[in-house]
């Protein structure tokens, strides 16, 4: 069941130097969500993800196309409907958790709730379930800047949800966080999301957050969607040289005048996506190479091999006494063509 | 043998080094003591001393004065009345450039630079040019409406606060916008996000966290009025209505010492109080509002129908606080003597001859400002950048203490920096009053700590490793400073020194108290012009003169990007 429709949605800003110029962030987009689902926008900076949320929640307004939510028109340019940002009911947590630093973290979640007309005693309820739900509520009475950069991520995320809204938007929620950190609250932020089974937007240009995080994945480039589908999908089958590229490391090579031997053969002159994990260093491989770089990284070696011109990266976790300079054999297991 | 000697030479820079850097606070702690703590502590040490002996005489004579109390009331009208008025021109100018979608910003902000380059007492002059009964106003209705008759008492303290008004609202403007231009545009839609109205933002999260810039600019406005003395003494003073500055001024010219030494140990208390409350205020950096976001100032409140309302509004604000002023005093400045009828025969050419030329009356009085401004700023400007020197890379007690020293006068009255200099200078070993070197003395005193303000705006971006790689490598303090740290903060030296100057050539109340006929000012000019054989049209002469190198000096400045503005 569709929850959220995005159809044919464009936007544009004013180009900065030349006034007269505007730049599409995003052209005749469409997407679709599903209820209580997950879905992670991924790209490069720029690409159009935060734009997309703006827009969603209304803090922006798109020169074109629909957003509705359920039965709810949020936005649709042919009927005219534009509903403001305060009347949407969206959760939005921003890149710097935007608290508002002159008032306590009690404040910080009474406040949305005043405003949306709850009584005292259940904004009290409210606001204790939801510091006890991204464990909290120790804090209740310090001032933003009383608190690390992780427990603001976390009122951040309680602010947002504590009004029970029907779309929880998250623009970048861990950018400013420490790896450890990172990986700690991508976890919490999961399970927080399937506990009050909220249909949640999840933006990040860091695709190891948005793997572990995302039910599905949209890869966005340039206000276009590149594809999407769930992790797996997106990591094993790449529709494009973009998202083959941008999703963890490949190699890139065109295969030309029978690169590879027997496998890849009948494939010649096209583009051929190989993840450094499928090629497997073997003894009796089809393929030679040479190696020029061996860096180890900790639970794996990266070999850097010059292969008939082209430079390869191959991933292994055995021990080789190969040294550079060597000969090495290996085979291709999985690739993808393009 | 090589490794030796060099061992030893290395030893020998390096206690040279350490010798002149030990040396060097001293020898600054001994400067800033004797030219701002010594006149300050003589000053004090007056107010409680009569005829030689130690006494409460002066406190009881000045307290129990009505005049005094007249003066103390009249000082806090005026301040009150001026922040009032600040805040709201300032505050909702700033709110109307920033968060709204105002068309013409551009405008509004040069019409506010304008107001900051036109001097207070210049504007008292045009204020009296244009209000009093032989007024321009007056002479208009008598023609448009014969029979009625002008009432208005342009004389007043509320009339000062006016004045200070459209002189100091331009701080508000500047501290409030920065604070709202900084103001994380993500916080504001947060709110919007979670379904506040925009009225409820406007009050619950803008207002709270541009409060801070509010009350600083507040107290700066507080100050700087209380400490006024030209607008004052232009239109308050003639009725009888006097404030504190006006007050001293005229005890000193009573002769009345101990009453002078009391009001301004007073002065210097109220200022001195404000300051370090202002200090606290600045230093509160809960509201941490400015960080990276995409988002910064996508939203501005559309003004819609109350566009016009806004426009009017703005015009009507600069057609009184800067081109009427502007109008008024070019005109009179043409005028063969201020007063005479609008015909083609009362209008002249020759005051500005006057002045240069005929009767020479401000070669010297412009040679003296440029002097005192150029030997004042560069000495503060060399003094200052020694001191946050060794404040941003020693850092040590010495170097706090002589920071606390130097900038203690940003706190004090220029008029009471110029009654201190007075009582400590006037006598032996120290005998300078009477000469130009007490003008220019005073001059450094008022200078050293806003250069000293410039300079460390820039130099707290400064890498401290800088100085102590340079020390590694056994480069001495003299390189160090030249070589290092100057260049790095040349633009922020070059825009104190050029702040200082435009000061020197404006300033009334220092060189109106420590001048003699040999050492007057383009001020003094200014201030006594009038009383001579000359009108208000030798005083707006002077005024057009004295903002016409107050505008140059403000573009060069603006263009040098310096932070006031």
């Amino acid at each position: 069941m569709n929850y959220l429709n995005i159809e044919n949605l464009e936007v544009s800003y004013e180009n900065n130097k030349l006034k007269s110029e505007t730049k599409k962030v995003l052209e005749d987009f469409s997407l679709d969500v599903n209820k209580n689902e997950l879905l992670v926008l991924l790209g490069p900076s720029g690409c159009g993800k935060s734009t997309l949320l703006s827009a969603i929640s209304g803090l922006i307004t798109p020169d074109k196309g629909s957003i509705i939510y359920c039965d709810k028109t949020f936005f649709d340019n042919k009927s005219g409907i534009n509903l403001p940002a305060e009347k949407r009911n969206v959760g939005f947590v921003f890149q710097s958790y935007a608290l508002w630093p002159h008032m306590t973290i009690y404040e910080n979640i009474e406040l949305p709730l005043k405003a949306k007309k709850y009584k005292r005693n259940e904004i009290e309820e409210k606001i204790e379930y939801i510091l006890s739900v991204v464990s909290m509520s120790e804090h209740i009475y310090k001032y933003p800047s009383e608190i690390s950069g992780g427990e603001r991520q976390r009122v951040a995320l309680a602010r947002s949800l504590a009004y029970e809204p029907s779309l929880l938007l998250l623009d970048e929620p861990l950018a400013n966080l420490d790896a450890n950190l990172k990986a700690e609250l991508t976890q919490e932020i999961r399970e927080i999301q399937k506990k009050l089974e909220i249909t949640t937007i999840y933006v990040t240009h860091d695709q190891h957050e948005a793997f572990e995080v995302a039910d599905r994945i949209v890869v966005m480039k340039e206000g276009k969607i590149m594809q999407k589908g769930t992790p797996r999908e997106i990591y094993h089958n790449s529709k494009n040289v973009f998202v083959a590229n941008f999703v963890g490391k490949n190699n890139i090579l065109v295969n030309e005048k029978n690169l590879f031997c027997n496998s890849i053969k009948k494939c010649e002159n096209r583009i051929i996506a190989i993840r450094p994990e499928d090629i497997k260093l073997e003894n009796d491989g089809e393929n030679v190479g040479i190696i020029k770089k061996i860096l180890y990284k900790g639970n794996h070696i990266e070999y850097i091999l010059c292969f008939s011109g082209q430079k390869i990266i191959a991933h292994s976790n055995k021990e080789y006494h190969y040294n550079v300079g060597d000969n090495i054999r290996f085979n291709i297991k999985k690739y993808n063509l393009f | 043998m090589n490794i030796n000697r060099f061992s030893t030479k290395v030893k020998n820079e390096n206690q040279q080094g350490v010798n002149l850097t030990n040396s060097l606070p001293i020898v600054l702690l001994v400067i800033v003591s004797i030219f701002i703590l010594y006149p300050i502590i003589i000053l004090v040490i007056s107010s409680f001393s009569r005829y030689g002996h130690f006494s409460l005489e002066n406190y009881k004579i000045t307290f129990a004065s009505s005049t005094t109390f007249k003066a103390f009331i009249n000082t806090l009208k005026m301040a009150l009345i001026t922040l009032t008025g600040t805040w709201i021109a300032g505050g909702f100018l700033a709110f109307v450039r920033h968060k709204t979608d105002f068309k013409y910003k551009k405008t509004l902000d040069n019409f506010v630079f304008l107001s900051f380059t036109i001097p207070a007492y210049i504007l008292s002059i045009s204020w009296i040019e244009v209000l009093t009964r032989g007024g321009y106003l007056n002479r208009i209705l008598k023609v448009v409406f014969p029979t009625i008759t002008y009432r208005f008492n342009a004389y007043t303290i509320f009339a000062s606060a006016i004045i200070l008004i459209l002189h100091l609202y331009p701080l508000v403007y500047y501290g409030v916008g920065n604070a709202l231009k900084l103001l994380n545009g993500d916080i504001e839609q947060a709110a919007r996000v979670c379904g506040i109205a925009r009225f409820q933002i406007l009050i619950r999260v803008i207002l709270p966290l541009v409060m801070p810039s509010f009350i600083s600019t507040g107290l700066l406005v507080i100050s700087r009025s209380m400490a006024n003395f030209g607008v004052p003494a232009q239109v308050s003073l003639p009725t009888g209505n006097e404030v504190l500055t006006t007050r001293i001024f005229s005890s000193m010219s009573d002769l009345n010492l101990g009453v002078v030494a009391v009001l301004s140990v007073i002065l210097i208390l109220i200022a001195v109080a404000i300051f370090l409350i202002s200090e606290k205020f600045t230093q509160k950096k809960y509201y941490n509002v400015n960080a990276d976001n995409k988002n910064i100032n996508v939203s501005v409140i559309k003004l819609g129908k109350w566009k016009q309302a806004i426009n009017i509004a703005v015009i009507i604000f600069f057609v009184f606080s800067v081109i009427i002023p502007f109008i008024t005093i070019i005109i009179s400045s043409f005028f063969k003597r201020w007063g005479l009828p609008f015909s083609k025969e009362s209008f002249t050419i020759s005051n500005y001859v006057r002045l240069f030329s005929q009767e020479n009356l401000l070669t010297q009085p412009l040679f003296n400002s440029l002097i005192y401004g150029i030997v004042g700023a560069t000495i503060a400007s060399l003094i200052a950048s020694l001191i946050v020197y060794l404040y941003v890379y020693r850092n040590n007690k010495a170097s706090k203490w002589l920071m606390n020293i130097a900038q203690l006068p940003i706190a004090v009255p220029n008029m009471i920096l110029a009654v201190a200099a007075m009582f400590a200078w006037i006598n032996e070993p120290f005998k300078l009053y009477g000469t130009s070197s007490i003008i220019v003395i005073t001059y450094i005193v008022l200078f050293i700590p806003i250069c000293i303000k410039q300079m460390l705006g820039s130099s707290e971006n400064l890498d401290k490793e800088l100085d102590k790689a340079a020390i590694t490598m056994n480069i001495n303090i003299y390189i160090r400073y030249t070589k290092l740290f100057l260049p790095q903060i040349k633009d922020s030296l070059l825009s104190g020194f050029l702040i200082c100057f435009l000061i020197s050539l404006k300033e009334i109340p220092i060189s109106l108290l420590l001048y003699t006929s040999t050492t007057k000012t383009l001020g003094v000019m200014m201030f006594t012009v009038q009383s001579n054989s000359y009108g208000l049209e030798m005083t707006s002469t002077i005024s057009v003169i004295v903002i016409f190198f107050s505008f140059i000096g403000h573009i060069v400045l603006k263009n040098l990007g310096s932070k006031g503005y």
